[in-house]
């Protein structure tokens, strides 16, 4: 295998494909935006590709907005909540050199005039942040945010916390409506859009799609993942997406094996094991048809370990 | 869009970290000190945190702020998104080059507008002694606090944190919240004058061409504008010399004063060797060689001669005498200059010729001018005048007939007095005259 082989985003995993929600997910960041609206949750099942999502979004933002300063800001666990680790960790997300030195005022005052001169040299006045694992914030934590998008709010500065997380966000937010920390509610929690995986034959058949049309690599080669892997075959007009029933057949099989009589959400995770194993396996660069059957099928599923994570459905 | 590889985007965030520098405050000619305070400010971070920041790697202490020799200038581009040619703008390198000269031409300690001063802003070239005004107010910058008198030394300890405050709130809490407005106008004449320094120091490199002698570089010496046509007019902040007394080399014989100052010394060395080896004699190198040890010497005001006989031989005075004379006061090139301008020079630099170490120390600096001559060969001839000097002097046996025509006959001086005739009839002009493509003797 080549160097170039060896970096390539299905070697690496490191890559997403923009399935039809992903496209329908930045479609509603957009909106939020264009309404300067200051929060939102998106949450989803473990594993349904949530953080590769807000990966993809910051990356689509930045080419729709090019100046727009978006952080990932990934919501660490304490044991105890501290306002100095707060803000450490808020200051290194945003990039600021000095995350970790200062008491927790300092912190805070470093972090408003960071984030209020990143939001006021790049013009647009705002600042996304993508809150990961947010359903690991705990209320004082939503309320140093709040101080944050206060003291930004004063230098008309809009601070737009994205909270992505399991649906435990969902219960947070009905746990403080019924406290009536309703400033925190309407603040991050009004929005909400669901992340899901891949639920039916329709979305794979759209998520395979992407593997054969809207990837790239190297850059500029005009070679997507598929015919990287399948070059003879590719030119001969076979594609990724026509196996998509084979594939799902091959999903419900081995679950019925395990007794599971119906397949209901799968995370993207595994759908890009099985697609990955397929390529890697099965696609040898000299093949001049695809000569894919079941049972390389149902190996690429067993291989992606999509069987054992239905074990603790 | 396609789908490629994912940016790396949380790893590019947390090592290519930057620093809150907000773009009003991001102004041109700003001083490295100047813009370290405003890091402190937006970032609330203690001096020695920022400047770990972009300091050079292996570098402890930050022990000069007015040059970038200690700034990993890659690292403060990188740090506050600053091109090289801005992060180099800050440090006075960029105006008056890394010579020597700068230590001469720079005040160590704060120099400032008192209206930039409000608007928190201090540039490299307040720091140049021949710059006397702010070049945007028209306005003499002070070296001191107008409430404290206190002089602001330019280091780390009287940065404050306090950064939109004037800068000697350390010193005497005299600051306040200020405006960031430095007008657009306000920049156009800080370039205009900046421009005029540039040229001069690094394009025609005229610092390199001169001879300094004094101290400092206070002012810009009248040749410069006479013989460089383009400098003209000169900025009205910029200090001219009152009367032209420094000159430069260029323009005869393109000798540089690192130059000029070798072939000095080298002249004296030559000099000071043949004294050493052909008119001392090994028992009076002995003598002279234990002196050196002792603690007596050099600590006299009032020099060799009132030293006690018994200790000191005349020929011993009049070597000590003479080195004084040459090398006490700073180097053989600086003694020179201190008379260049003088009437009569010549006679009076030998005339002079030292009785003690601390006269010379209170003379001070004169510029050294450079016409024609053979300059190797007048050198020679002045260095080995002021021995004679010294020696009848020393002695006290002279028999002084005329200053043209001394009489020595000790230790076969004879020579030498028989020329200095030539030494003095050449005297009518005040400057010493070199050319260097002359054929030296």
């Amino acid at each position: 295998m080549s160097n170039l082989d060896q970096q390539h985003p299905i070697i690496t995993t490191n890559y997403v494909v923009r399935t039809q929600q992903i496209s329908d997910l930045f479609d509603s960041l957009d909106e939020w935006l264009n309404n300067r609206c200051p929060g939102a949750i998106i949450y989803g099942m473990q594993r349904a590709g949530k953080s590769r999502g807000i990966r993809y979004q910051r990356e689509a933002l930045l080419s729709s907005r090019p100046k727009l300063f978006t952080f990932h800001f990934p919501c660490n666990t304490y044991r105890l909540p501290s306002e100095g680790a707060f803000f450490s960790d808020l200051l290194k997300a945003a990039g600021h050199m000095i995350w970790s030195t200062g008491s927790p005022t300092m912190k805070r005052y470093r972090l408003v005039e960071f984030l209020a001169d990143k939001a006021i040299s790049s013009g647009e006045g705002m600042i996304v942040l993508f809150a990961d694992d947010a359903q690991r914030l705990r209320e004082i934590q939503y309320n140093w945010l709040m101080d944050i998008h206060n003291e930004l709010q004063l230098r008309n500065i809009h601070l737009i916390a994205i909270l992505v997380g399991q649906e435990e966000l969902l219960q947070q937010r009905d746990t403080f409506f019924k406290m009536k920390q309703k400033q925190l509610i309407g603040r991050f929690m009004v929005h909400e859009r669901q992340f899901y995986g891949i639920r039916s034959l329709r979305e794979l058949q759209q998520c395979l799609t992407a593997y054969d049309e809207t990837t790239e690599y190297p850059v500029g080669s005009g070679n997507s993942f598929t015919s990287h892997f399948f070059p003879e075959a590719w030119k001969r007009g076979w594609r990724l997406r026509k196996e998509a029933e084979m594939i799902w057949g091959a999903i419900r099989e081995c679950a019925q094996e395990i007794g599971k009589a119906r397949v209901g959400e799968i995370p993207m995770q595994y759908i890009c094991r099985i697609v990955e194993n397929i390529l890697k396996y099965y696609g040898p660069l000299s093949s001049s048809t695809s000569n894919l059957t079941h049972l390389n099928f149902k190996d690429a599923v067993a291989r992606s370990g999509l069987i054992d994570s239905f074990r603790f459905e | 869009m396609k789908i490629t590889c994912l940016q790396n985007g949380e790893g590019t965030d947390v090592h290519d970290g930057s620093l809150c520098l907000p773009a009003p405050f991001r102004r041109r000619y700003e001083s490295l000190w100047s813009i370290l305070q405003r890091l402190m400010f937006f970032n609330a971070a203690p001096f020695s945190v920022i400047y770990q920041t972009i300091k050079q790697k292996g570098r402890r202490t930050a022990s000069d702020l007015l040059s970038l020799d200690q700034i990993d200038i890659n690292a403060m581009g990188r740090i506050l998104k600053m091109s090289p040619r801005e992060c180099a703008e800050s440090g006075i390198d960029f105006y008056l080059g890394s010579g020597t000269v700068r230590q001469q031409a720079c005040h160590r300690e704060l120099r400032y507008c008192p209206e930039c001063a409000k608007t928190g802003f201090h540039s490299p070239i307040f720091q140049i002694r021949f710059l006397m005004k702010c070049p945007a107010h028209d306005i003499d910058l002070l070296d001191r606090c107008p409430d404290c008198r206190q002089i602001i030394e330019l280091n780390a300890k009287n940065l404050s944190d306090r950064g939109r405050s004037c800068p000697h709130v350390r010193v005497c809490g005299n600051g306040g919240r200020v405006q960031n407005q430095i007008l657009p106008t306000h920049i156009d004449y800080f370039s205009e004058a900046v421009s005029w320094i540039r040229k001069a120091f690094l394009k025609e490199n005229l610092a390199d061409m001169t001879v300094f002698t004094g101290l400092h570089f206070e002012a810009i010496p009248r040749a410069w504008i006479r013989l460089v046509p383009s400098l003209d007019p000169l900025p009205h902040c910029i200090r001219l010399q009152s009367q032209e007394s420094m000159s430069v080399c260029k323009f005869s014989d393109e000798i540089s004063s690192k130059t000029l100052e070798y072939e000095i010394i080298q002249t004296y060395k030559a000099i000071a060797r043949r004294i050493w080896r052909k008119v001392l004699s090994p028992t009076d190198r002995k003598r002279i060689f234990a002196h050196t040890k002792m603690a007596y010497l050099g600590t006299s005001t009032t020099g060799p001669y009132s030293w006690d006989a018994d200790i000191l031989r005349p020929i011993d005075a009049a070597y000590f005498s003479w080195k004084i004379f040459w090398e006490s006061p700073r180097l053989p090139g600086d003694v020179l200059g201190q008379y260049a301008d003088e009437r009569n020079w010549r006679k009076n630099l030998i005339e002079n010729q030292a009785p003690s170490c601390m006269r010379f120390s209170m003379l001070s600096g004169r510029p050294l001018t450079i016409r024609d001559g053979n300059w190797m060969y007048v050198l020679a001839l002045i260095f080995l005048a002021t021995w004679r000097k010294a020696l009848c002097k020393a002695t006290r046996s002279i028999q002084t007939l005329s200053p043209h025509r001394l009489t020595c006959s000790y230790l076969g001086m004879r020579k030498f007095v028989d020329e200095s005739d030539e030494i003095y009839g050449k005297n009518d002009t005040l400057s010493i005259v070199f050319h260097h493509n002359n054929s030296r003797k």
